[in-house]
């Protein structure tokens, strides 16, 4: 059983939270568990639970939250967020959670490796000769990349320190 | 209405008949549908990084399809997810809209708001319509069997989808194959996500989120899977032997997409559709096409 | 027999049926019995014949045996529908048992005809116990609607909650008022209490027909012991700093406090004060710096805007963490400090907290002098030690006793709303048992059997039962649910709608019937709960097994009768289920639990006349339980059959 100690907790963690676009409702949250009970990856892996980590949040264990990798388990089905009766969004929610875990470093090696796609393709896949006379084959339009675009709007964007995820 | 056909990353590289399919039955239809080249990724992986960074590329799609005059018309549900949301959060927030505009200016680009975002499967259910599409069959998909796969993106965030289908009881799906002449088959599983959204990151997870579907649909007389996006296909089609294998299962769901099935209804050729490039053949299907 | 019938219509169904004596036959024998020319009886439906009927005639339904159903509506259909009234079922098999049945039917009715005229209460007055804004409502309520009222004011010295409503009613010649130190006792029954009051001068004998008990606020200022070792302030001093103009020294200047509100854990949480820690604990989230934290054994909202509020709460950033009704535990960290342990239940762990400040909700304190008084008056407490049982069927004012209602302080509420619904419905009660009229008794007594024990009397959780020289069934208060009868030792006890020998004779006739196809599989008899178990089995799927269910119909559960169970058993019964009320859904509050214990002690008993104990079962359900019902029935027909398998 663990120990949460609220004394070492940063109460701010949850309006931080609530701060950024799409999170601004988590603290209408009742703890009614609807969102669980019907969270497909919960069904797989019980330690995913839309509302304990919402829990969690509320009462300020911001380690705790930024550090856990089942913040990149949510496949993003939305199922929690179209059934919650209080209209969380968890989802967003989620989103700004892995936003702020990814500010401090926290994230699957996986993301940074799609960053450094897109700065230089402007695309999640590289588009080649190979690719472009597979199209011709079906007679489909050629493809382009215009990765200074990409780069352009990316110039300020910076991923945290990676550390372990 | 004229529309800005976008691809976005997966389709055109690995999903080509998917595209092919598209373009085919948006020809015989009639759709006014254009290529817009400098259209690149819609921005979601960027999201559980930058909610504010993916908007901006997102913001910069819509840039382009509105100075080009057109709304849009995606074939990757969660690019259509990604682009309708921001499209709807700019118009919430005029505020962000400017911030974003002064990002976008760094590239010559502006978006003023108001383009619309439609799913292809979304825009032949609303704007062609489903006894539209029934006149335009040719060849009746009679004796078939398909169940649809709806996955997360087509029809939620509801708010974001105007409603136009309940993510709890949808029926969109089901209608178009159904003018076909073919059934559509429900299941219990019908809701279920892909788990193409963790692929990346825990690929044990997303092969147990496929399988519980796969499995259900391996036990009933189907002629395939009808899918209406590429994550949900690369879950399905691409992973169905891995999560066999591991499952000690046996599977074997012919998938489909939508507009494949849909062009073989309305006449065209199994090759024109791109179904050499199906994994998982349903002889019998391609059989019936021969006629 | 007292009575004399012009027809008594014993009318066969599915014909031919298959019976030993036919209805003919039994007709005769029935005729020969009763001795008397004029009755006639008939056995075939015939208006022209009968004529219209009327309450000297009485007709009986004789018919296969269906245990799961009770009278179904299409027997009733062919008949006039003012005869389905009075048209008891019989089962019936080929055997001589349907005389008997049929004798012991118009026994009952007998019984029932033979009531004593009452003239109910004699004194025409309400005694209102309590002090303060609710005592004064109910008081003028009373007087409104024309009732006498005794007001015995108990001076608590708390101060009212909300200001005096009417101050003119004093003078009100309708009210008598006399002052209360302390309720003695309560005796009697409803329409005749006695109430013995120490007016603080002399011990005074009051009679009423009713009893309302309002109560008062008791005033508590100290927290509980174990949380003075914290910096602890009542609410009501918190509320005042929280509200004031002035700046407190907690309120932000500085180090960030933590501020943790407690409450509920003498007694559960009213709705006032929920309300009360809701607005205090916003404004100190929303305009301080300080992290609040609401520690609570339930979040009350069931109150207007208390929803929103709680809403509210959560927005500004107030986190609130269940407690125990045992309370937090307390200990102290490395430095000596003094902090809090809880358990979440969301996180799956303990979470610790060092409180700069406790505010305590002091009016969850718990109050002794209720439950003393609940006590005294042989009333059912609740988990708010209020003077009214935590049973939603005794909603809004009324107790176990009957004629004593309960609402205000003296109940747990403190709010006006909810007040005035207590008020008005208590009086309506009250009104109830002040009128004078006739009932037929509902229970029947025999005085040859009773050695006046007075068993009866202490078992009555309604209080309906009162001693002169023989105990004395009170009508009105009684509700017929047979806990008497089932524990009165002499058998001097039954209700008139339900005796022994009704029961007997049916569970006999039951029992007899051989067992044909489709009813194969072990005998089981199940005696269910009228108000549960008896609705859920007409909801219930079929079993999965074959079984052969013969249903016994309780009117409660505390009616089980341990005769009746070593009866079946030995009748070849393969097991018995008691099936009763949830103990918090018993509209007796006791039935549940004194069948609990009879099939607890049965099991013993039968041990030792060579039945295996396993073969009795008590199971407690709801109304809507059909599927649990038959889960129960498929979970014991399994049972039975690994003990056939044993040989026990």
């Amino acid at each position: 059983m663990t120990d949460f100690n609220l004394n070492r907790a940063d109460p701010d963690f949850k309006r931080q939270a609530a701060r950024r676009p799409g999170a601004e409702k988590i603290t209408r949250c009742y703890a009614c568990g609807a969102c669980s009970a019907r969270c497909p990856v919960g069904d797989l892996n019980p330690d995913f639970d839309p509302r304990r980590l919402i829990r969690l949040v509320v009462l300020g264990l911001k380690e705790e939250v930024l550090q856990s990798p089942l913040l990149w388990y949510c496949s993003t089905c939305y199922t929690c967020q179209e059934t919650c009766p209080e209209g969380v969004d968890f989802t967003e929610v989620l989103f700004a959670l892995k936003n702020m875990a990814a500010e401090a470093g926290f994230f699957p090696p996986a993301m940074s490796a799609q960053v450094d796609l897109l700065r230089k393709h402007g695309r999640l896949y590289e588009v080649t000769d190979f690719e472009n006379q597979k199209r011709r084959e079906l007679g489909l339009p050629e493809l382009i990349e215009k990765p200074e675009h990409f780069q352009s709007l990316l110039e300020d964007f910076q991923l945290g320190p990676e550390t372990e995820a | 209405m004229s529309w800005a056909l976008f691809l976005g990353c997966t389709v055109p590289v690995r999903n080509l008949n998917y595209e092919v399919s598209v373009r085919r039955t948006a020809d015989r239809l009639g759709l006014d549908i254009v290529d817009l080249p400098d259209f690149g990724c819609c921005g979601f992986p960027l999201k559980s990084l930058d909610v504010q960074q993916a908007l901006l590329l997102t913001a910069r799609n819509l840039a382009l399809a509105q100075a080009a005059g057109r709304d849009i018309v995606a074939v990757c549900s969660a690019c259509a997810a990604t682009l309708a949301e921001a499209e709807h959060r700019l118009a919430g927030d005029p505020e962000l809209a400017e911030k974003i505009n002064r990002e976008l200016a760094r590239i010559n680009l502006s978006y003023q708001g108001g383009v619309k975002v439609r799913h292809y499967t979304r825009l032949l259910y609303e704007e062609v319509g489903l006894e539209r599409i029934k006149a335009a069959v040719t060849r009746p998909l009679t004796g078939f069997r398909f169940a649809p796969h709806y996955g997360c993106h087509y029809l939620k965030p509801s708010e974001i989808m105007d409603h136009f289908d309940s993510p709890e009881q949808p029926r969109s799906l089901a209608g178009l194959i159904e003018a076909l002449g073919a059934e559509a088959v429900d299941y219990p599983g019908l809701k279920d996500c892909c788990g193409g959204g963790v692929l990346g990151v825990n690929e044990a997870l997303a092969q147990g989120l496929a399988f519980g579907k796969l499995h259900q649909l391996s036990r009933l007389d189907l002629a395939g899977l009808v899918v209406i996006c590429p994550f949900c296909n690369v879950m399905f089609e691409g992973q169905q032997k891995a999560v066999a294998k591991k499952y000690e299962v046996e599977l074997k769901v012919p998938l489909f997409f939508y507009p494949q099935i849909l062009g073989l209804a309305l006449g065209l050729s199994p090759d024109e559709l791109g179904f050499k490039l199906n994994r998982i053949k349903n002889k019998d299907l391609l059989k019936a096409m021969e006629n | 027999m007292t009575r004399d019938y012009k027809n008594i219509v014993v009318l066969p169904q599915n014909f031919p049926p298959p019976w030993g004596l036919t209805p003919q036959a039994a007709a005769e024998s029935l005729r020969a019995w009763k001795n008397v020319d004029e009755t006639r009886i008939v056995t075939r439906w015939r208006p022209e014949e009968i004529g219209s009927a009327g309450p000297d005639d009485r007709f009986f339904l004789v018919g296969r045996a269906e245990p799961i159903s009770g009278l179904t509506g299409s027997a009733f259909k062919q008949y006039p529908v003012d005869l389905a009234g009075q048209m008891p079922w019989l089962a019936g098999d080929p055997s001589t048992n349907l005389l008997a049945l049929i004798k012991a039917e118009l026994e009952a009715a007998d019984l029932e005809e033979a009531g004593e005229p009452l003239a109910l209460s004699p004194y025409p007055r309400v005694l209102v116990l309590g002090h303060g804004p609710a005592a004064e409502a109910t008081v003028t309520c009373l007087s409104q609607a024309g009732l006498g009222a005794v007001w015995a004011r108990t001076a608590d010295g708390a101060a009212p909650l909300n200001p005096p409503l009417r101050p003119d009613q004093k003078a009100d010649s309708k009210v008598e008022l006399i002052p209360c130190r302390e309720p003695l006792g309560l005796q009697g029954v409803a329409g005749r209490f006695t109430v013995r009051i120490d007016t603080g001068d002399s011990i005074e004998e009051v009679q009423a027909g009713a009893v309302i008990i309002c109560g008062s606020e008791k005033k508590v200022n100290e927290a509980p012991e174990p949380f003075r070792r914290f910096p602890v302030k009542t609410l009501t001093d918190f509320e005042a700093e929280v509200f004031s103009r002035e700046t407190p020294a907690w309120s932000g200047q500085g180090e960030r406090q933590k501020i943790v509100f407690l409450t509920g854990l003498g007694r559960s949480t009213a709705t006032s004060a929920m309300r009360r820690i809701l607005n205090a604990s916003i404004k100190l989230a929303a305009e301080t710096k300080a992290d609040v934290y609401v520690l609570a054994t339930q979040i009350k909202v069931a109150e207007y805007g208390l929803e929103r509020l709680y809403g509210r709460a959560r927005d500004v950033g107030v986190a609130f963490i269940r407690i125990p009704e045992t309370g937090p535990e307390i200990l102290s960290d490395p430095n000596g400090r003094p902090g809090l342990k809880v358990f979440d239940p969301l996180v799956q762990g303990h979470l610790l907290l060092s409180p700069d400040l406790i505010v305590w909700d002091e009016s969850s304190a718990p109050r002794a002098d209720l439950a003393r008084r609940a006590e005294a008056f042989g009333l059912f407490s609740g988990p708010d030690q209020g003077l009214g049982p935590d049973n939603v069927l005794f909603l809004p004012a009324l107790t176990n006793r009957r004629g004593v209602m309960s609402l205000g302080p003296a109940r747990g509420t403190d709010s006006g709303e909810i007040q005035t619904l207590e008020i008005e419905s208590a009086v309506m009660e009250a009104r109830h048992f002040l009128r004078a009229g006739v009932e037929p008794p509902r229970v029947v007594w025999w005085t040859g059997l009773c050695s006046r024990c007075l068993t009866c009397l202490r078992a009555c959780p309604h209080g309906a039962i009162t001693f002169t020289d023989r105990p004395w069934f009170h009508p009105q208060a009684c509700v017929a649910c047979g806990i008497c009868a089932a524990v009165c030792p002499g058998q001097a006890v039954d209700l008139v709608d339900f005796t022994d020998a009704q029961v007997k004779v049916r569970l006999d006739l039951l029992m007899a019937r051989p067992q044909e196809a489709g009813r194969a599989g072990p005998r089981l008899v199940v005696f269910g709960c009228r108000r549960s178990a008896q609705i859920a089995m007409r909801a219930a799927t079929p079993p999965e097994k074959p079984v052969d269910l013969i249903c016994a119909p309780l009117p409660c559960g505390g009616r089980l009768d341990e005769r009746l169970v070593l009866e079946v058993l030995g009748q070849g019964a393969d097991g018995v289920m008691a099936a009763v009320c949830h103990p918090d859904n018993c509209r007796t509050q006791k039935g549940g639990l004194l069948a609990d214990r009879k099939v607890t002690y049965l099991k013993t008993t039968i041990k030792s006349a060579g039945f295996d104990p396993r073969r009795l079962k008590f199971f407690t359900l709801a109304p809507n339980m059909g599927i649990e019902f038959t889960q129960a029935v498929n979970t014991f027909i399994a049972e039975l059959a690994r003990l056939e398998a044993e040989g026990a």
